[in-house]
């Protein structure tokens, strides 16, 4: 843990294992690590190494066979089914690979369909043009998703994630369906995120590239984790000068 | 390749086994309801007409006073055509009382007509005894070698049964005063010309039995006969033999129209289904493609899919058949007498199954041809998903009222119309299924108790001899009562069937009824039925002429029109039917109070019949019809439920990765629910509110089909069969939504979110 930093997420020795007999597969074996807040956590891994498993468990979409994940004072694993969904209406702001935006909304409807969760109406609607105005995409409120670019998407996905002001956001492979030039775009809007509102971001991705970029790394390989660092001055990501994706 | 393929497609099945059995349970139902009532109508008309064909059933029944083989003679003489007429025989009836039953007894006809169908004992002689209706015999638990004894008039005989039998022309024998055979009050028997002989000359009834073509043969009849003639009946309208011939037809229009509307709805749903299922594989295909495996491959795996559900589902069907087939058979025993009591299938039974195979194969082949004419690339990207503005977005101010959960719903619904249009007529078509369920019976029920409590209000009818004496009359008279007389007429034109001609004596115990069931007030001119005048383009002041079998005409002016069911023709106050130029011979009595058994034995008394009992039987043959509405009802909700069912199980395979992201959105379960379950509650709403009207419009016109020239139905719906119809339709379309929004607790997100697919 950095100095000074405010820890946001607590895991201790978090194990997941699918299956039974023969067949069982263990995709987390005994991992601990801790998430500030602000920190723009990079998790790095092959395919397969568990890294979404992960992010799964620490963002209440499962549940380990083992060990403990405590959010700002909550152990999650304690909580009813309930009490987790409102953890994910709450403090968990979720970015995915193929987007997964509800197909008949809007851009603007999709990203204020996750703030009325948390606001009034008419809150929701006026935060989230404000929210994609952001993200650059001012222009494109009125959009179904089939209309928009991949890099709109994504877009459209962070600003969904963002409508709630969730204390965690967890992106899977946000730049995974991306060009490389409208993937820096967003990565780079993620890192900034994180900087600028103090949210704990946490990537899971397999491009190397970004280890540089984390406030703390965290590699894994087989479910284990096999280096945890905090870097204390990383690299800033800098959006390419123009990106025909991403405009 | 094809056995690695084999193994995908029984895999396919299993991943999708609920889709895949609905498909089988619909082409499985609409099998079994088309093909089983078929089995069971069929099977009687095959039968009827087969009994008609082997022991020639007689064509026309020529009646009359005083006939002589003469007759016959002038009657085969008098067409047009030597070859007209086939066979024709003279053949007296009396009816006798046995044991406070009717029986009718007749000798038997020459050879070559009506011939008897012996169910045991000996077959058919000149000799001594009585050869009775095997419905009679096992009514009254009698064997050949048993005796019984009949009376007519003073004359009593006691008679050993020889033999049962079914006669051709009595297939469906009712007695005098009965809408429906019951062999408890009334039977027939064969005795010798000689036993007959020895009963009173005055109770002798005489027909003679034609077959051969019918073309003009009332007009010579009537012409060769002259005075002797009294009436003639064909088999459309002879009373012991158009009830089967007209039930035949009444159960194959249910047959047709219900069957015909489950087939649609099923139809509609099976191929809908198919079309889906192979829809969402959309990236499958595109990998298939992409592997080299070629189109036709392709569509040929994807038509198989199809192919299976149906083809087990129509193979279960065709495997149930017989037994729903032999259920219809079983209502309808009661109301028939058949040597033989076999199902019968046409080609049409075969046809329906590969029928629905091929529009299957088509609705399958159809489905995966855009996708195979995509390139695998184009395939293999994800699908984001269609989507449509709806008209509402129209109205701003409102839209912007709906809450974006809501608007997921309604947008989803608007680019899936058919789905949403499939639960409509899924719905719609429960509801008109269990209004016509419902109604039919109520309709019937109606029917019974409008003309045995509004329509009718004697004690008990005495139907009497036109050679009746004067001391019976008057013995009648001193009873207190209303006499009638009632007979076979034509109305205007002279090729239309012959209808029945009500002449009402003082009195109020036969009332004729307005639209509403009100009495109609005594009228000077002719009170024509509602379904005569409409078939016939009759209305209030039309003048119309009324010609009697015995070729004496009338002429008089409509002055109301009634809604009765039964007796279907044209009725007159005596004083109107003689300002007519008719002549009042009332044949029957209806009298106030119960007859006592002195009336009832005299001779000249025909039969007598207690309203009460004429009630019960008529009720019975309602009864009898009631089981086949039963199971028109059990259809339609399995319809509703599979229908609804598997539509909603479709949307909800489509619609799992918006639930997944909804849930990792932080949606609950009940909030998920409520989303899902408002669109099943809309369509359900909506096809059940048109599934009123429509049902009405159903009901209508199987109540038209179910009327003949002789009994004429108005639709009923009280508010209890319309409560019912509703209840069920909506609580069954609620049951499966909430089968399916349970689903919706199993939504795995990690996994639901993993691919596009």
């Amino acid at each position: 843990m950095v100095n000074g930093a405010r820890p946001f997420l607590r895991i201790r020795g978090v194990g997941r294992r699918f299956g039974s007999g023969p067949a069982e597969v263990t995709a987390l074996d005994s991992v601990d690590t801790t998430i500030n807040a602000g920190d723009f956590t990079v998790v790095l891994g092959a395919s397969g190494s568990g890294k979404s498993t992960l992010l799964n468990i620490i963002g209440g979409m499962d549940r380990p066979t083992t060990g403990s994940v405590v959010a700002d004072g909550t152990e999650l694993t304690e909580l009813s089914d309930r009490r987790l969904t409102d953890y994910r209406r709450t403090r968990v702001g979720f970015v995915f690979q193929f987007y997964n935006l509800v197909p008949n909304l809007t851009a603007v409807e999709n990203v204020a369909l996750a703030a009325s969760l948390v606001m009034p109406m008419r809150d929701a609607g006026t935060l989230a043009e404000e929210l994609l105005t952001e993200v650059g995409l001012g222009h494109r409120l009125a959009q179904f998703p089939r209309n928009l670019s991949g890099g709109e998407m994504q877009r459209v996905a962070i600003a969904r994630a963002l409508a709630k002001r969730p204390p965690l956001l967890l992106c899977d492979e946000p730049s995974g369906a991306l060009d490389s030039v409208t993937g820096q775009h967003v990565l780079a809007q993620l890192q900034r995120t994180a900087r600028d509102t103090g949210t704990a971001v946490v990537v899971v991705t397999h491009d190397s590239t970004l280890a540089d970029a984390a406030d703390h790394l965290i590699r894994l390989a087989d479910g284990r984790i096999v280096t945890d660092e905090h870097e204390p001055a990383p690299a800033l990501l800098v959006p390419p000068a123009s990106s025909t994706a991403a405009s | 390749m094809t056995r690695l393929l084999l193994r995908k497609l029984n895999r396919d099945l299993c991943e999708h086994w609920t889709q895949f059995a609905s498909v089988a349970l619909m082409a499985a139902l609409s099998v079994l309801i088309f093909v089983g009532m078929e089995g069971g109508w069929r099977g009687i008309d095959t039968q009827v007409e087969g009994f008609a064909d082997s022991h020639r059933m007689p064509d026309a029944w020529v009646s009359g006073r005083g006939l002589t083989d003469d007759d016959v003679r002038a009657l085969e003489e008098h067409v047009d055509d030597p070859d007209q007429i086939e066979e024709a025989a003279l053949v007296d009836m009396v009816l006798a009382q046995c044991d406070g039953t009717q029986l009718s007894l007749s000798a038997p006809p020459a050879d070559g007509i009506n011939i008897p169908w012996v169910t045991a004992g000996t077959p058919v002689d000149s000799g001594d005894g009585v050869w009775i209706d095997d419905g009679y015999a096992r009514a009254h638990d009698l064997d050949p070698g048993d005796t019984l004894t009949a009376t007519v008039g003073d004359t009593t005989l006691e008679l050993t049964v020889r033999g049962l039998v079914l006669l051709p022309d009595k297939i469906a024998f009712t007695g005098t005063a009965r809408v429906a055979p019951d062999p408890q009050a009334a039977g027939y028997g064969l005795v010798s010309a000689g036993t007959l002989d020895l009963l009173p000359p005055e109770a002798v009834q005489q027909t003679i039995l034609v077959r051969g073509d019918l073309h003009d043969l009332a007009d010579r009849a009537r012409d060769a006969l002259g005075p002797a003639y009294t009436s003639y009946a064909d088999r459309d309208s002879h009373p012991h033999v158009a009830t089967a011939f007209e039930r035949v037809a009444q159960i194959r229009s249910l047959s047709y129209l219900f069957s015909g509307l489950f087939l649609l709805v099923a139809l509609l749903s099976i191929t809908t289904s198919l079309r889906r299922l192979t829809d969402v594989q959309r990236s499958e295909v595109a990998t298939l493609k992409a592997l080299g495996v070629t189109n036709a491959r392709i569509g040929g795996y994807y038509t198989a899919m199809s192919v299976v559900p149906v083809l087990v589902g129509s193979g279960a069907g065709l495997a149930l058949t017989p037994a729903l087939s032999r259920f219809v058979l079983a209502t309808q025993r009661g109301s028939f007498s058949l040597p033989v009591w076999e199902t019968d299938y046409s080609a049409l039974s075969l046809l329906l199954p590969a029928g629905l195979l091929l529009a299957c194969v088509a609705a399958a082949w159809s489905a995966t041809r855009s996708t195979r004419r995509m390139s695998p690339a184009e395939g293999l990207r994800p699908d984001i998903g269609r989507a449509r503005r709806t008209p509402v977005e129209l109205m701003g101010r409102l839209w912007d009222r709906v809450g974006y959960g809501a608007r997921w719903s309604v947008r989803d619904a608007t680019t899936n119309p058919v789905r949403v249009l499939l639960g409509i007529v899924a719905t719609a078509g429960c509801m008109m299924l269990l209004v016509a369920g419902f109604g039919m019976p109520a309709t019937l029920d109606q029917q019974v108790q409008t003309s045995y409590s509004q329509q009718y209000l004697y004690d008990t009818r005495v139907q009497v001899s036109p050679a009746a004496d004067e001391a019976l009359r008057a013995r009648l008279n001193q009873q207190g009562g209303q006499w009638i007389q009632q007979t076979t007429a034509r109305i205007d034109d002279e090729d239309a069937p012959e209808l029945t001609l009500t002449v009402l004596g003082t009195g109020d115990l036969f009332r004729l009824l307005d639209g509403d069931g009100d009495p109609l007030p005594a009228s000077d001119g002719a009170v024509v039925s509602a379904q005569v005048a409409h078939a016939r383009g009759l209305g209030v002041g039309d003048d119309i002429t009324v010609t009697l079998g015995d070729g004496t005409e009338a002429q008089a002016e409509i002055t109301a029109l009634t809604s009765v069911s039964e007796p279907q023709g044209v009725a007159f106050t005596a004083e109107a039917w003689k300002a007519a130029g008719g002549a009042f011979h009332p044949n029957a009595f209806l009298s106030d109070s119960p007859t006592t058994d002195d009336v009832a034995s005299r001779p000249g008394v025909i039969d007598t019949v207690s309203l009460v009992d004429q009630q019960a039987n008529a009720q019975a043959l309602v009864d009898s019809l009631g089981r086949v509405f039963t199971l028109i009802k059990v259809f339609a909700i399995v319809l509703s439920v599979v229908v609804l069912y598997n539509l909603g199980a479709l949307s909800f395979t489509e619609r799992i990765r918006d639930y997944a992201t909804l849930r990792v959105l932080g949606f609950h379960h009940g909030e998920l629910r409520s989303l899902a379950a408002r669109e099943n509650a809309a369509t359900t709403l909506v096809g059940w509110l048109i599934g009123i009207p429509a049902g009405w419009w159903f009901l209508r016109t199987y109540v038209s089909l179910f009327s003949t020239d002789r009994a004429a139905y108005t639709p009923a719906m009280g508010a209890a069969e319309w409560a019912w119809a509703s209840v069920i339709t909506i609580a069954f379309a609620m049951t499966a939504t909430l089968l399916l929004t349970r689903r919706i607790n199993g939504i795995d997100m990690t996994s639901a979110l993993k691919g596009v697919e």
